[in-house]
């Protein structure tokens, strides 16, 4: 495989792999507390079988290595052979670990930290497999496998990408040889004719019929790869006795040799038949289809022969052929004798009984319920109608084919009556016929009927061609979609009649919907990548088309220019042009961005794991809620927001909660409860980590901070509770009784909050003594691009971010008061402390009576931020300083506006600690 | 050489040798699609054959739906085995002749 293709494979799969880890995690944790959830436990196995298979295939042997173990253990997990406890959940986790340490190695057959001694956990757990005692085995009672032998019927199409994924079929074939005795056959109607074909497409799909004792759990595992991407339908078959009795006794090979041979018979009982009615004389022709009819008699019997009879159904095809077979010979043995010439009669008896012959044997193909042979032919082969009669069969599977078919004719009919009547036909008519023509094409195939497949295959190619051409329906068109519709109308009613008895009034689920794949919760977007909901990326697209087609008017107008049109009119059609591309560029810019936003569960699912960890560690009880995980930030917060949380979260567990003791002598649940939470707010999101445990000591932060001589004796003495909350946030400072392997060094929590300032976002803390402390952290959604206000200072402009700013007013220079050195203002009945912007960068201000004053909020603080001038509203992209810049904290980045000039975009944080510094 | 398309008269003569998995599929269907047109008969030659997929399968289904008539002549047990495993007896050697 080509270099390139193989890299894109890896990091495909490296993100892939990401993403199951994290669900394996979760999954884990869960099992942890369910140890009796089989469905668990096989998700689990999912998982890891996934990783395995998946990193083989795209080069990560060593990883497919150290997967095996795990996947074994998994896998006996399932069969209730291994029990669920915690060592095995212990060791599970320990091999998540590693597995990413693998995936995160530069070498990928470099033995990583852990390894050893993960697999060597792995291995103590599993020859202890069958010293389980009884009792242990029962706390994971999953009965996937079981010695019974069960017949299935397992369609599988995959999607066209199948070959060009590198997935193998046959591959997958040669799984489900190994899980018993598989019929396969493959199924070529959707190949096209050379001239349509796309060589690296997949068209084939395959009909399987399995007797297997390893239940339908293993079959699904076998298209574990390829489940999302394809339609893959496993059902039980009805007749289980007879399918398991004939399929699992004669070799596939057999099996198919004998349909074929069949086929061939058939066909030469037609053309000999057909070559009688011409020359009824023709002994050569009565011979040879007698010969005929003999051997598919000679062949039914010898495979009758080797199955146990008794285990076939009364009306099983087999014994049927036989008999059909046995009573048409019968009724040609005395012609060939005497000269007596055939008559009409029996050659029509022997065509009949030849299509009767082949409906039984495509049944037993199928392993389907034999179709009901006429009453009349029965007659004429002077056989009992209760010997061949088959069973009405109006099964549930038969009444949702009906229920659905009948829903679908009746919807096409409506769409076609309006065609027919030649109005107008609307996109919509044509899409609600189309989706009727897809079901019914669907249930059609489902129910094997390719008398009706046929006619829906003849009215899609018209459709398809009328869309393409813009929905016109020509004569020639009409005539043909009503001819098919009727076709189709036909066989609908065939069936009905076929399948006396009228159906279910509400038809049950099909087998194939309650046996369809789930879909599975759709997998998170790993941080190195972004996985893009079809529906954004048609809206892309969508608009895309847009902006191709208005830059179309672009060149139109440059030529009536220069043709010497009028200059005002083609002004007033460009700015039309202008503003809708404008508009255009606004949609683009909202499809581009919900692009990059990604939940935030992406972050947060790494938490449960991390507390459940911490918490053995430091022999704490933590009940861990999340909340608010569908809540989207942008892909660059999200990367960047893991590490603060990971912060408060080992702070919460490790100094907010008490241990149980403590906790019970207070009056509390020995279990401590942490909760990480996303909440939308006014245009940013808040993530609140929550804990019920001390609570933060604010008499002894002040004493720490003065201790330290971060702080002086009175500024202590004047400092506010929640003021003095905000002192753990000075680098060195803890109040942690000792320090432990989790926290308590005095380091992370200055540089928690450098990392949310640098994410232009604010931290705050609530807590009380005793109660529990609240971190909550405001982030934008977005860093790419902000709103804010141009203004002046001192000559030059500057991007106020539209996200801090509370209130703009302009008000007369008297009502700026000094306070002890500071500028103080009363706005709407709140006094501020106010700053020139233009000193704090020392521009000297402009003189004017009156001030213009932005309140801005940053954090908990709130100031007023005098500028010479607003001058208007913008919408930016913000570039981050470099070359030394970044630095200057004031500034959060630049932006360059639509002049080309730079602006640098401030940081109402730094504004504050910058004003507070200089007054 | 994976494969050998040559054509006498109306009749298309496709010899597979070693292995021809998708990797030769587009070229392999190239060249056959430059010859095929008029082709009244193809006939396919698999002695040489050591590999051979589901992907190239397919592309001699679609070949056999296009071509008037189609013969395999000397189909190694390699051609047929990747047959069967591909569960593709019946549509690829069904209505066909095994010839030679």
């Amino acid at each position: 495989m080509p270099a390139d293709i193989m890299e894109r494979m890896r990091v495909v799969f490296r993100a892939e792999a990401l993403d199951l880890l994290a669900e394996f995690d979760t999954a884990l944790l869960t099992l942890e507390a369910e140890p009796g959830n089989a469905e668990l436990v096989h998700r689990v196995f999912r998982a890891i079988h996934t990783i395995k298979g998946s990193g083989a295939t795209a080069g990560f042997a060593h990883l497919a290595r150290f997967s095996h173990r795990l996947e074994e253990a998994f896998d006996l997990a399932r069969e209730g052979r291994l029990a669920v406890t915690s060592d095995l959940v212990d060791c599970a986790l320990q091999a998540c670990d590693v597995i990413r340490a693998i995936l995160d190695a530069d070498r990928e057959e470099a033995e990583v930290s852990g390894e050893k001694t993960a697999a060597e956990a792995l291995t103590r757990l599993l020859p202890r497999v069958e010293a389980l005692p009884e009792s242990r085995r029962e706390t994971a009672p999953l009965p996937t496998a079981s010695t019974v032998r069960t017949a299935y019927e397992i369609t599988f199409r995959p999607n066209r990408e199948l070959f060009c994924s590198g997935t193998n079929p046959a591959a997958l074939l040669d799984e489900l040889r190994e899980l018993g005795q598989a019929h396969i056959t493959a199924r070529s109607n959707q190949v096209p004719v050379f001239s349509s074909l796309d060589p690296e497409c997949c068209y084939l799909w395959w009909e399987i019929l399995l007797v297997t004792d390893r239940g339908e759990a293993a079959i699904r595992d076998v298209f574990v790869f390829v489940e999302d991407e394809s339609k893959i339908v496993v059902r039980r078959l009805e007749d289980q006795a007879s399918a398991v009795s004939l399929l699992g006794t004669i070799p596939a090979e057999s099996l198919e040799l004998f349909v074929l041979e069949c086929e061939e018979h058939l066909a030469s009982v037609e053309t000999h038949a057909l070559a009688l009615e011409r020359d009824p004389h023709s002994r050569e022709s009565l011979d040879a289809l007698f010969r005929s009819v003999h051997s598919i008699k000679g062949n039914t019997g010898l495979l009758l022969g080797e199955v146990d009879r008794s285990t076939l159904a009364a009306h099983h095809p087999l014994p049927l052929l036989t008999k059909v077979a046995h009573a048409l010979e019968s009724l040609l043995e005395p012609f060939r004798g005497a000269a007596q010439m055939i008559e009409r009669d029996t050659i029509q008896t022997a065509l009949d009984t030849r299509d009767a012959m082949r409906g039984l044997l495509e049944s037993l193909a199928r392993q389907s319920p034999p179709p009901a042979l006429p009453a009349i032919l029965l007659e004429r082969l002077q056989l009992k109608s209760d010997a061949a009669a088959a069973p009405a069969p109006a099964d549930e599977r038969t009444a949702a084919f009906l229920n659905t078919a009948s829903q679908c004719v009746e919807m096409i009919g409506s769409c076609l009556r309006g065609i027919e009547s030649g109005g107008a036909t609307t996109e919509s008519d044509l899409q609600t016929y189309l989706r009727g023509l897809k079901t019914l094409a669907a249930a059609a195939s489902y129910q094997r009927r390719p008398d009706l497949e046929e006619p829906v295959a003849v009215q899609l190619r018209v459709l398809d061609r009328a869309m393409r051409a813009g929905g016109a329906i020509g004569r020639e068109d009409r005539a043909t979609l009503s001819g098919a519709f009727q076709s189709a109308c036909s066989a609908v009613d065939r069936v009905k009649r076929e399948n006396a008895g009228p159906p279910p009034e509400r038809a049950a689920p099909t087998d194939a919907a309650a046996a369809a794949p789930t879909t599975p919760a759709s997998p998170s977007a790993s941080p190195s990548t972004i996985r893009i909901d079809q529906e954004k990326l048609d809206r892309l697209m969508r608009v895309v088309g847009e902006l191709l087609v208005a830059r179309g008017a672009f060149p139109i107008l440059v030529q009536r220019l220069a043709n010497g049109a009028d200059a005002g009119l083609v002004a007033k059609e460009l700015k039309e042009a202008g503003a809708g591309i404008s508009h255009i560029a606004e949609e683009l810019q909202a499809s581009v961005m919900s692009i990059r936003m990604l939940p935030v569960k992406t972050v947060f699912q790494k938490f449960p794991r991390l507390v459940r960890d911490l918490a053995r560690s430091l022999g704490k009880e933590v009940q861990f809620a999340v909340e608010g995980e569908s809540i989207e930030l942008d892909k660059t917060i999200l990367e960047q927001i893991g590490d603060p949380l990971v912060h408060l979260v080992r702070n919460a567990v490790d100094h907010g909660l008490e241990p149980p003791g403590e906790r019970t002598a207070s009056g509390k649940s020995p279990a401590g409860r942490v909760t990480l939470r996303a909440i939308n707010e006014a245009g940013a999101v808040v993530i609140q980590v929550v804990d019920d445990g001390r609570g933060l000591d604010a008499d002894a932060l002040k004493r720490k901070a003065v201790e330290k001589g971060l702080l002086t004796l009175d500024a202590a003495a004047s400092m506010s509770a929640v003021a003095a909350f905000q002192s753990v946030f000075l680098p060195g400072l803890t109040t942690a009784q000792k320090v432990t392997d989790v926290s308590g060094r005095g380091v992370g929590m200055d540089v928690v909050r450098n990392n949310i300032r640098n994410l232009q976002g604010t931290i705050d803390i609530q807590s009380e003594r005793g109660s529990g402390s609240t971190f909550s952290v405001k982030l934008p959604t977005s860093l790419m691009i902000s709103k804010g206000i141009l203004l002046e200072a001192g000559s030059e402009e500057y991007v106020l971010p539209l996200g801090g700013i509370r209130d703009m007013v302009k008000i007369p220079a008297g009502q700026v008061h000094q306070y002890r050195g500071s500028r103080m203002v009363q706005i709407r009945g709140e006094v501020y402390s106010v700053f020139s912007l233009a000193e704090l960068f020392g521009w000297r201000p402009r003189e004017s009576a009156e001030l213009s004053i932005a309140i801005v909020e940053a954090g908990r603080v709130r100031y007023g931020l005098m500028v010479d001038r607003f001058v208007s509203e913008v919408e930016v992209i913000v570039k981050p300083l470099a070359g030394g810049l970044e630095e200057c904290k004031e500034f959060q980045g630049a932006a360059i506006m639509g002049d080309g000039r730079v602006v640098l975009v401030l940081n109402p944080m730094e504004c504050h600690r910058l004003g507070r510094m200089t007054a | 050489m994976a494969f050998a398309v040559h054509r006498t008269e109306n009749t298309l003569s496709l010899e597979l040798e070693g292995g021809v998995t998708i990797r030769q599929a587009v070229d392999l269907a190239a060249r056959i699609a430059e010859v095929l047109d008029g082709c009244a008969s193809v006939a396919i030659d698999t002695g040489g054959l050591q590999e051979v997929d589901s992907c190239i399968l397919q592309l001699l289904c679609s070949l056999l739906k296009t071509a008037p008539a189609l013969t395999f002549h000397q189909p190694s047990a390699i051609f047929l085995a990747a047959v069967d495993r591909c569960g593709l007896r019946r549509e690829l050697l069904g209505g066909v002749r095994e010839g030679g």
